[in-house]
């Protein structure tokens, strides 16, 4: 390592005390100077810097390990890395960070997007379509439409949705599969929707009578204009 | 008179509900294993879940001789109760590998009306086919990543809909209870924990802030079907430590909130901590208990706020009846009132690192108390431990942790962190026994009309008590520390107790900073059934 590199990433570890401290100390995570406490101990272990580094970026598959691509600064990720990289094999941790103010580098959003996922909203779009991995898959993939406009969204068709008669029951839905002997579907009568498992023999299915206008019927067109905009932006990514 | 409308909260046969009843008693009226004959219980099946990681906490059901017990990462097995056959398993296969702020853990399933109800780790809710373990329906409360929330508590059934809480008081979330309808998993109703604009309570909120609030539901509601009432406990409002931008009371945080079974609508609501900043979730199980206060016969609901302190409220009203405090070593207020009020707060301050007391474990974890009828004692674990809390701000990222600070684990002042098991008056708080424990007590307590009480420890311990006296009976080594709870049943006459064995969970992995070797307690996750040696019968 190069004496500049060494001096790069002192300082860095400096800033990556004061990340530390704010994203990955708190609660019940990895503790003060990653003493340990819902997730592992930190300190005193003796890390690879590219494997830490993947880890804070990507997190841990299937724990409670986020990764933090995206949603923090790249400099701070790496910076964070060198800090925990001191608390390893020895190196003596540095003193804790001075506490950071409020106020800093919350992600942007578009306003489409929060109003997409408008968690104050019953029947949000993503109650039922999943957008940049979040949401449910009920209905089609959105991310791919570049020419999207409100007018689209408010004239939406339903194709694919019919009308089921179960144990004496009527309900708006949407097939998903067949296989041995049972029939799934997204049972639409009120949003989120529900993923029925039936047995194909009981079910029967008419034509569909449901309307995608009352399901995006809590949006005004200029939210919608907004929505549009941020599908078609999604489309250009 | 008094007599004839006695309460019924036992649990006989079957263990129906996650609370043993409704009523969440955690007593069996099986007296066949007893404190004359407890010499001779010795373990009859073990079986093994092969999901280990998190432990287990689960509280297995017991319905016509077969057991359903679920685990950490969502599996659901049905066992045949007598011997541990499996008779059929579900695996759970969450929607994506999205992280998981709280988990993997599950504590327990619903049986009602030919289906077995789950909340997962990705915050769904499945129904399960009783006879098959095929999947019928699945909802999905919300998108876990934009809620910062999903389930690990067990859902409750009332009548036709199944009712779910969700985590998510240590992330920018806003919290809420909801039903759904029981056979088609259609939303039916949902109560927020905080009030949106114009509903009473939102002026407790500054600004915006009730719109990350926290206010979770993390644990499982108890009902009262004479009052048509749940009984769900809410959360601690985030950030945690920081209470900066949320000025107010911040309704209806660390409140016990009593809603019509059938549309959601609040009753009646009794807050324990106006303004938390100590993260003392007000979560536990609400113990539905009628008993004389002065004289005259009361319809009581007990709740240990997770500081320790406990409120005992009337059910049909919320008005307090008493308050105590389980736990000797507290600094974060000075007292509570016999009305509830707490005296002397000591909040952190931004910047300063504070010896808080108890520790953010709580004064008790969420493991949970049992009530004997034939004692008339309640039996509860308690923590004796602190913190140095470094309060910090912060800005809320929705979905997303939320603390607004951070701590570190602190033996009280003078004396090594332990725990205890008391035996009090539910309604003075009087201590009748205590048990000490070298370590944290973070297994649920059972109590049986045979004068026992059971619970395990983070040795793999899992122990009897005598109930009258808070001897020690009896105990045998599970194979790994105990986080779940215990249940009794019977079958064919035969009556069998049971525990879950595991260790694992975020209380336990603080252990360690007081309690370096506890790092290195071993994990697990099986079910361990005990009866009497048959010829001892
Ligand atoms: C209650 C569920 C639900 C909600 C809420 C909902 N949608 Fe849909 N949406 C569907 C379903 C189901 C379909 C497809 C039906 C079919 O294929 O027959 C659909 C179809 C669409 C289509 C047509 C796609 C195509 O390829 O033709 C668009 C565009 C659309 N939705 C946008 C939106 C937007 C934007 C919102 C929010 C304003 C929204 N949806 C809210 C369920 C919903």
């Amino acid at each position: 390592m190069t004496a500049l590199l060494l001096i790069v990433s002192a300082a860095w570890a400096q800033d990556g005390a004061k990340v530390f401290q704010q994203s990955c100390a708190v609660g019940y995570c990895h503790g003060t100077a990653g003493s340990a406490n819902r997730a592992p101990r930190l300190a005193g272990r003796d890390f690879d810097r590219t494997y830490l580094l993947r880890v804070v970026e990507k997190g841990v598959p299937n724990t409670a390990m986020p990764g933090f691509q995206g949603k923090v600064k790249d400099e701070d990720l790496r910076a964070v890395v060198e800090y925990v990289l001191t608390l390893g094999g020895g190196a003596r941790p540095v003193a804790a960070a001075p506490v950071a103010a409020a106020g800093q580098a919350a992600p942007k959003n578009l306003p489409g997007k929060e109003l997409f996922f408008d968690p104050v909203r019953g029947t949000r779009c993503g109650t039922c379509h999943l957008v940049e991995g979040m949401g449910t898959a009920a209905g089609p993939n959105l991310a791919a439409k570049p020419d999207i406009t409100a007018g689209d969204i408010e004239r939406a068709r339903s194709p694919h949705v019919e009308t089921a008669t179960f144990a004496g029951d009527r309900f708006p839905a949407l097939v998903v599969s067949r296989k041995d002997g049972w029939v799934k579907l997204y049972d639409l009568t009120v949003a989120p929707p529900v993923l029925r498992t039936l047995p194909e023999g009981s079910v029967t299915f008419g034509p569909g009578t449901w309307a995608h206008g009352q399901a995006a019927g809590s949006y005004r067109s200029g939210e919608l204009e907004k929505i549009a905009e941020y599908l078609r932006s999604l489309a250009k990514q | 008179m008094c007599a004839a409308l006695a309460q019924d909260g036992g649990t006989r046969e079957n263990w129906p509900h996650y609370g043993g009843r409704e009523s969440a008693w955690r007593y069996s009226e099986l007296s066949q294993i007893n404190a004359t004959n407890i010499k001779r219980l010795v373990p009859v099946w073990t079986f093994q879940t092969g999901d280990y990681m998190g432990g287990l906490q689960s509280t297995p059901l017991v319905i016509d001789g077969v057991m359903y017990v679920s685990t950490s990462r969502n599996r659901v097995f049905a066992l045949d109760a007598a011997s541990g056959k499996e008779q059929w398993q579900y695996v759970y296969t969450p929607q994506d590998s999205a992280g998981l702020i709280y988990g993997p853990w599950n504590r327990g399933v619903a049986v009602a009306g030919g289906l077995v109800y789950m909340g997962t780790i990705d915050n769904h809710v499945v129904a399960l086919d009783q006879k098959t373990g095929r999947e019928t329906w699945k909802v999905n409360v919300e998108d876990m990543k934009q809620c910062g929330c999903n389930i690990t508590a067990a859902p409750l059934v009332v009548k036709d809909k199944v009712i779910v809480g969700v985590t998510g008081g240590d992330s920018a979330h806003r919290g809420y209870v909801t039903a759904y309808h029981a056979a088609t998993g259609r939303l039916a109703w949902r109560f927020w924990t905080i009030p949106g604009p114009g509903e009473p309570g939102h002026e407790t909120w500054e600004g915006d802030s009730w719109k990350h609030g926290g206010g979770s539901s993390w644990m499982t509601g108890s009902y009262d079907a004479a009052l048509n009432l749940v009984y769900w406990s809410i959360g601690n409002p985030a950030a945690d430590f920081w209470g900066g931008n949320r000025k107010g009371r911040n309704l209806y945080t660390d409140s016990v909130v009593a809603l019509d079974a059938d549309t959601g609508k609040l009753k009646w609501y009794h807050q324990q901590i106006p303004h938390d900043v100590w993260d003392f979730d007000t979560a536990y199980e609400n113990v539905l208990v009628d008993l004389p206060v002065k004289g005259a016969m009361r319809k009581l609901l007990i709740n240990v706020n997770k500081s320790g302190v406990t409120f005992v409220v009337d059910r049909t009203n919320g008005q307090v009846v008493n308050a105590f405090n389980l736990v000797k070593h507290f600094n974060w207020i000075k007292g509570v009132t016999e009305t509830g009020e707490l005296v002397g707060r000591n909040e952190p301050i931004v910047g300063q690192t504070m010896l808080i007391c108890p520790a953010i474990g709580g004064g008790r974890s969420w493991n949970h108390a049992a009530f004997s009828p034939k004692s008339k004692l309640f039996y509860t674990t308690a923590l004796e431990w602190c913190q140095n809390v470094t309060a910090q701000t912060e800005q809320a990222r929705e979905g997303e942790t939320y603390f607004g600070g951070a701590f570190v684990m602190k033996d009280p002042p003078g004396e090594k962190s332990y725990s205890h098991l008391d035996a009090i008056d539910p309604v003075t708080g009087k201590a009748a026994w205590t048990y000490r424990s070298k370590y944290p007590l973070l297994a649920s307590v059972l109590a049986t009309a045979g004068d026992l009480v059971f619970t395990g420890d983070p040795e793999g311990y899992f122990f009897a008590l005598d109930a009258r006296t808070g001897r020690k009976l009896w105990s045998h080594q599970t194979g790994s520390g105990n986080r779940g709870s215990s249940i009794s049943y019977a079958v064919n006459g035969r009556q069998f107790i049971a525990t879950p064995s595991g260790w694992g969970s975020a209380v336990a992995g603080l252990m360690a900073q007081l309690w370096p070797e506890a790092e290195h307690f071993r994990t697990g996750s099986s079910v361990v059934a005990y009866a009497l040696a048959e010829e001892s019968r």
